[in-house]
């Protein structure tokens, strides 16, 4: 399953992060991939406030991981895991880290630099692909990975419809 | 009182010993000895499970170079955060292990508040309240002092951290890393006015703002094909270090407006060690004529001395922690 849209102004993000705080729920795993300055940890920071949480969201580069708490529950989402794997070189630090042990179903857990690490990740998950077609303009690319359940396909693809995404196949 | 202090809350995995708060005897970084050589095993370029086989060598390290056995440390002192928790875990369970074997207290520390009270160590008589200028690759805020433990944060950035600016416009110049110490030599050397990169959040004074000025670089690189890369260098910095002054100047203002004289401008954290901000941060104590607290440049990055400064003075004020105290990755200096 690969959507996309394209030359979407910076100052639409917003409406790009709407629709995926519409799709995502407990227990997701979302890869992003793009350049430095693609707008990941941006991104990231629009969903997440739109998810729910009060916090300011910074860039994970030096944490690795930070954690946002959603309180009181969304849907029974009570926070949200922000990974960056940006300064991991080899896959044998995710497992020094620990890193398998964040996935938690009571999170959305977001990924960056996640092409690192997408192997490591059994577990079904969505990609975001960040393209710079232009200074101040974005092409985007989501995909679904794994098996997901048909009415919940159903819900995600009506989502992306409205926000007028194109099917890829 | 000798306190033997452990700090893990990222990369570096280090030891301290510090007697009554202000002699040092040792400092052990992780990073920065050749463990391999002195211990066989590997150094590990990030932190995580390698910190556990790190964990006793870097202790022991510790107590070699003082000169100490473990039965000469009256106080553990462990970093309970805020930090990557399976680098946490190892730093603070072995302070409290160690504790319980020896029959001793355990105090447990805040990263950041060690960092701010770090210049404790090397300056006398420091009065409050004061304004800390906090800065690393991972944590950008100002901050009042208002006493021990009681701390406002006043401004602190809405994305990047003014040191992973550093390391990422050190990668698209494509220079090594760490990127500050190497950004900050070649700016030495250029033109601070070459390039007009943006004061993103200007008029917010509590608000820093540094991904989009990586961003403005990528594109000076791009549009400008014989860019001197010092002169890139210098403009970038200049940029970075009016942020923070200026919002550190703020503080100042505020603290100065809430008839609490402010006495003092310290900074701390790596990027502490840049010596352009070192250098703004005296001429900006000047401005006021306040005292200006800038520690030593091994001061300034990831170390345990600081943890152990900020054990005691923790210890002194409330006592020890039990051994059941637990780690807090996101554990916010206001909260204290």
């Amino acid at each position: 399953m690969i959507w996309k849209q394209n030359n979407i102004n910076l100052d639409r993000l917003s409406d790009v992060a709407q629709i995926f705080a519409n799709i995502f729920s407990c227990g997701d795993v979302v890869i992003l991939k793009g350049d430095i300055g693609a707008g990941k940890t941006t991104l990231v920071s629009s969903i997440t406030s739109l998810l729910g949480t009060v916090d300011v969201v910074t860039s994970p580069t030096f944490a690795i991981v930070n954690t946002y708490e959603i309180y009181p529950k969304v849907k029974g989402l009570n926070k949200i895991i922000h990974v960056d794997t940006y300064r991991l070189d080899h896959l044998n630090e995710v497992y020094d880290l620990g890193l398998e042990t964040i996935f938690d179903e009571e999170a959305v857990t977001f990924i960056e630099w996640g092409e690192k690490i997408e192997e490591y990740v059994d577990k079904n998950h969505f990609v975001i692909e960040i393209d710079e077609s232009q200074p101040e303009d974005r092409n985007f690319v989501f995909q679904i990975k794994g098996e997901i359940p048909r009415d919940r396909q159903n819900k995600i693809e009506d989502e992306l419809v409205r926000g007028g995404w194109e099917n890829y196949g | 009182m000798n306190i033997l202090s452990i700090e893990s809350s990222c990369d570096e995995m280090a030891a301290a010993i510090v007697k009554d708060g202000k002699i040092l005897k040792s400092s052990i970084v992780s990073s920065q000895i050749d463990l391999h050589k002195k211990y066989g095993g590997v150094v590990p370029e990030l932190a995580g499970r390698h910190h556990l086989e790190l964990v006793n060598n870097v202790v022991q390290s510790a107590l070699d170079e003082s000169g100490m056995v473990l039965a000469d440390i009256d106080l553990f002192a462990g970093t309970r955060g805020p930090g990557l928790a399976a680098a946490l875990l190892v730093g603070s369970t072995a302070a409290k292990s160690y504790a319980y074997a020896m029959g001793k207290d355990f105090v447990g520390v805040n990263h950041h508040e060690a960092h701010i009270l770090s210049v404790l160590l090397e300056h006398e008589n420091v009065e409050f309240p004061f304004v800390s200028l906090l800065v690393s690759g991972g944590h950008s805020m100002v901050v009042i002092v208002d006493g021990l433990g009681k701390y406002r944060v006043i401004g602190q950035t809405i994305d990047d951290a003014a040191g992973e600016a550093y390391d990422k416009v050190a990668r698209l110049i494509g220079l090594g890393y760490p990127g500050g110490p190497l950004i900050d030599k070649l700016a030495l050397q250029g033109n601070p006015k070459a390039f007009d990169f943006p004061r993103p959040m200007k008029d917010e004074p509590t608000k820093m703002s540094f991904s989009g000025l990586k961003t403005a670089v990528k594109y000076a690189l791009r549009d400008s094909e014989n860019a001197k890369i010092e002169d890139v260098c210098a403009s970038f910095q200049a940029a970075v270090i009016d942020s923070l002054i200026s919002k550190t100047r703020f503080a100042i203002n505020k603290l100065n407006s809430e008839k609490l004289k402010t006495t003092a401008v310290a900074i701390g954290g790596g990027v502490a060690a840049n010596s352009h901000l070192r250098s703004q941060v005296k001429t900006l104590s000047d401005e006021f004529s306040i005292r200006a607290l800038i520690p030593e440049k091994s001061m300034c990055t990831d170390n345990a001395v600081m943890i152990a400064v900020a054990g005691l003075i923790h210890y002194n004020l409330r006592g020890p922690d039990g051994l059941g105290v637990g780690i807090d990755p996101g554990w916010k200096i206001s909260d204290l």
